[in-house]
């Protein structure tokens, strides 16, 4: 299959070629890797998409290792639900919130600690929430959203250092992002039902009776 | 498929899988989520509030998740297409892998990172992509590389896996099918002719001849001897004082030139990380002297005083420089990137001094950054055959490590010139005419 | 919880866990079934109370540990760029570099090792670019006459160092680069001047287009230029 003639290259689409099996759906990783997802990419340097540079004016790419424009902006609308969540609660509310620029702050840079911090700060956020008595299903939403943001967070920042910005990674953001909101809804839905078979009991017996059931299932599971 | 393990039981990060081979790695990337609803819980018990007690289950129902460690299973098939397999220096080559799910369940978090080959750029989009793939599925990606010198075999692609949960990670390495290799053959023109007058003993003899022409110039006068030829008597003397003197003319011999390129790993260097490597220049270097001695009619041989020991024999004709252009391009020897293969230096140039015909001369090419090459010069030169040293120079002086290097490498220069070896220092960036022609200056001064 | 989390996280912990947990299961099954249990029980709240504020101190800890950032993931090479070859001379600032603090036999076999090298290099850059034979070369480093620095100077002759400044030498105890580094760094900016000032000498004229006959080399007459 070798090829000595030249072909124009700007003609070729590759997701339209792809040899075995169908294409998944363009608009993602269908293209080359300068796809246009609409999502914030930014920083792309100009004149560098590699079709048609003109010898010599091209510099070497190196590895972007900082999250992607589109996992920056899901953890940040996760995390912004779970700090809204929690407005109702009044000063407590302040945690959450620098959790959150520092979350957002973080995986604009791609520094990993930070983004450890911001998604520390949301998580104490909802405990703060908690202990001044935000209402049951703010509370919860809120600690789902939390714990959603951690894994999309987190993902981000994965996919940042091994895959890199320049590379086309929406696909594998919102696929996973569906796989935690999906277990987050479940979970939501279990403590709810939980809660309302309860309620009207006495707070001891919920207290023990969920104390154990946790402590068991942190030490049987793990 | 082999598990390797690590000194605490998992590979570490920049230890990389052999094809059919898998590496896994646990991600810890839910650590903690249990001591928080840990957290959650206790709170809720010590302050009396039950939603913090739900927010615990969450938590657990999380940290069940995060329980998911079995890695995933990885089939996959890749494919590989360049958009040119043979092509110019600095072309644009146009790469695009494409990635099926041959297994049969969800592969929900894969990521590729393509094999490109050492000696090569990346100057358009990225070798890397990240896909989630239902089985039956492909997907694909492209970027562009820029052509060097040499025959470039792409490496297998880094497959890296995990499952919803990202809880542990499958890396595997994966051959694409498809195009594997770019061969990249620079032409061999000259831009202004080399001064090689300079650079090789062209006068080998004197010949008495009674023909004119290129190459002939007037040497000497001596006695006239009966049968010397009529146009060679020296008649404005015989015209002033009467006696008869004949002229004598020398014809320039074609040499025998063998080019010698130092190709040991020792001379892969570089100033800094964007320059081309010192044996990158003196293979230009050598392709460009090639062709110029061609074409003044010299005979010239190559050959590569490394592993692999490249040797054409001195020889001319078309072919013969087909033959070389060829070998400086894309033969193992001449590689842009080290080969691993043992190399004897003794008993290499007992070879090569065994090939050498009698009386060739030898150009050799070295960055001159250790003491054997100096041996090396020394002995060929030495054993009859004429050394000249073309250095293309490696060393900086942006710390005390490299300015002394770079004071070494001088006094080396300086030890082969005490023993009458020529030496051209060619600099970075110097057209390598200039630098002979420099050098030359003070040879022939 | 993997079996590999650092520190707090040990089976012992582990046992109490289970312990606890199986028991306030238990209690609170009981008051959940039968109310008037927990009546006169207000100890059992102090007994949560431990429990609770331990698990508080576990979340703490595995917090910590956490931030501390124990992710592991493969590092995959830098395959965008093509592969950087060595400068000369970088193995030589690794070795200075990397010579150890403490006073022992390893050191002063490395700090020796460099020290005949540079020697090496500095009697024939003498030899070579200052016209010296080598007697005279060895005498002058010797003397401490080869060169005005004085740091450079007092790496080959201790003895021989006696205009080094108070403040240097201050600075040689306080400071974070070894004196024999900054010592060595000094000979060889001097070496580096020392070239730059003058050519080479005796480099002798090659044998050029006339003189040579078949093989046979004759040096011209005459060194330098």
């Amino acid at each position: 299959m070798s090829r000595g003639e030249e072909r124009d290259r700007g003609e070729d689409r590759p997701g339209t070629t792809a040899s075995g099996g169908t294409a998944e759906t363009p608009g993602t990783a269908g293209e080359d890797g300068e796809g246009a997802t609409g999502t914030g990419r930014g920083a792309d340097r100009p004149g560098d998409d590699g079709r048609d540079d003109p010898p010599g004016e091209a510099e070497t790419v190196r590895l972007d290792a900082r999250p992607s424009g589109t996992g920056t902006a899901i953890a940040g609308l996760v995390g912004f639900v779970a700090v809204a969540a929690q407005a109702p609660g009044g000063p407590a509310v302040a945690v959450g919130g620098v959790g959150l620029v520092a979350l957002v702050g973080g995986l604009r840079q791609g520094a990993r600690r930070i983004v450890s911090l911001g998604v520390l700060g949301l998580l104490v956020g909802v405990l703060v929430a908690g202990a001044v008595g935000l209402p049951t299903e703010l509370l919860l939403v809120s600690a789902a959203a939390s714990a959603v943001a951690w894994d999309v967070a987190d993902q981000a920042v994965s996919l940042g250092e091994q895959v890199g910005r320049r590379a086309d990674t929406a696909r594998a953001e919102f696929v996973h992002a569906a796989g935690s909101a999906l277990v987050a809804t479940v979970a939501v839905a279990a403590a709810y039902l939980v809660f309302r078979t309860v309620a009207g009991g006495p707070v001891l017996a919920l207290a023990l009776l969920l104390l154990g059931a946790i402590l068991l299932a942190s030490v049987l599971r793990g | 498929m082999s598990e390797a393990r690590g000194p605490d039981g998992e590979p570490p990060p920049d230890r990389r899988a052999t094809p059919g081979e898998t590496l896994d790695r646990e991600t810890n990337r839910w650590r903690g989520v249990n001591a928080l609803s840990l957290a959650a819980g206790a709170l809720g018990v010590l302050l009396g509030q039950p939603g913090l007690l739900l927010v615990a289950v969450v938590g657990v129902a999380f940290g069940a998740f995060a329980l998911a460690t079995r890695p995933p299973d990885v089939h996959v098939e890749l494919s590989r297409e360049l958009d040119r397999t043979v092509a110019d220096p600095d072309e644009r080559v146009r790469v695009t892998l494409t990635v099926r799910n041959a297994g049969e369940s969800l592969l929900a978090d894969l990521r590729l990172i393509d094999g490109v080959p050492d000696a090569l750029d990346v100057v358009g989009g990225s070798p890397r992509t990240a896909t989630a793939l239902r089985p039956g599925k492909a997907a694909s990606f492209s970027y562009t590389v820029r052509a060097a010198r040499g025959d470039h075999e792409f490496d297998p692609v880094t497959v890296l896996a995990r499952g919803f949960s990202g809880a542990v990670e499958r890396e595997t390495a994966v051959h694409a099918r498809g195009d594997g290799r770019l061969a990249c053959t620079p032409r061999l023109d000259v831009g202004d002719p080399l001064p090689l007058r300079a650079l090789t003993t062209g006068y080998t003899g004197r010949v008495v001849t009674d023909t004119g022409g290129p190459g002939t110039e007037f040497h000497a006068v001596r006695e006239y001897r009966p049968g010397d030829p009529l146009s060679r008597i020296d008649w404005r003397r015989a015209a002033r004082t009467g006696e008869y003197a004949t002229l004598e003319f020398r014809r320039e011999r074609a040499a025998t030139v063998v080019l010698l390129v130092d190709t040991r790993e020792t001379a892969y260097l570089a100033p800094d990380a964007d320059a081309p490597s010192a044996v990158e220049r003196s293979v230009a270097a050598a392709g460009e002297l090639f062709t110029s001695l061609l074409s003044t009619g010299d005979r010239v041989g190559l050959a590569a005083f490394g592993p692999g020991a490249f040797w054409l024999a001195p020889g001319a004709g078309v072919g013969h420089r087909a033959r070389a252009r060829a070998a400086l391009a894309t033969d193992a020897s001449f590689a842009p990137t080290p080969r691993e293969e043992p190399f004897f230096p003794g008993l290499e140039l007992r070879r090569l001094r065994r090939r050498l015909p009698a009386d060739a001369q030898v150009v050799l090419f070295s960055p001159l950054c250790d003491d054997y090459v100096v041996r090396a010069a020394r002995r060929l030169d030495a054993y009859g055959h004429p050394v000249t040293v073309v250095s293309p120079d490696p060393t900086a002086d942006a710390t005390a490590g490299e300015t002394l290097a770079r004071l070494e490498r001088q006094l080396r220069c300086s030890q082969l010139r005490e023993v009458g070896l020529r030496v051209v220092d060619w600099t970075p960036g110097e057209h390598l005419g200039a630098a002979v022609e420099t050098a030359g200056a003070r040879w022939s001064g | 919880m993997t079996p590999r989390e650092a520190g707090w996280d040990r089976v012992s912990g582990r046992v109490l866990f289970v312990a606890v947990g199986a028991a306030a299961a238990v209690a609170g099954l009981a008051v959940a079934l039968e109310p008037s249990v927990a009546a006169g029980f207000s100890p059992t709240y102090v007994a949560v109370t431990l429990v609770g504020g331990f698990a508080l101190l576990q979340a703490a800890g595995a917090a910590l540990a956490r931030f501390r950032g124990e992710r592991r993931q493969a590092d995959p090479p830098e395959v965008e760029r093509r592969r950087a070859f060595p400068t000369p001379g970088a193995e030589f600032d690794e070795r200075l570099a990397s010579l150890p603090r403490r006073i022992g036999r390893s050191a002063d076999r490395q700090r020796t090792a460099l020290r005949t090298e540079l020697r090496e290099v500095t009697e024939e850059t003498l030899v070579r670019y200052g016209g010296l034979t080598p007697e005279e070369a060895v005498e002058r480093i010797e003397t401490g006459t080869w060169t005005e620095d004085v740091r450079a100077v007092s790496f080959f002759a201790p003895g021989a160092d006696g205009g080094i400044p108070l403040t240097e030498r201050v600075r040689g105890v306080l400071g974070t680069e070894r004196a024999f580094a900054r010592r060595a760094r000094a000979v060889v900016g001097a070496l580096a001047a020392y070239s730059r000032a003058s050519r080479p000498t005796g480099e002798r004229e090659p044998p050029g287009g006339d003189e040579a006959t078949d093989g046979n080399r004759r040096a011209a007459t005459g060194g330098d230029e």
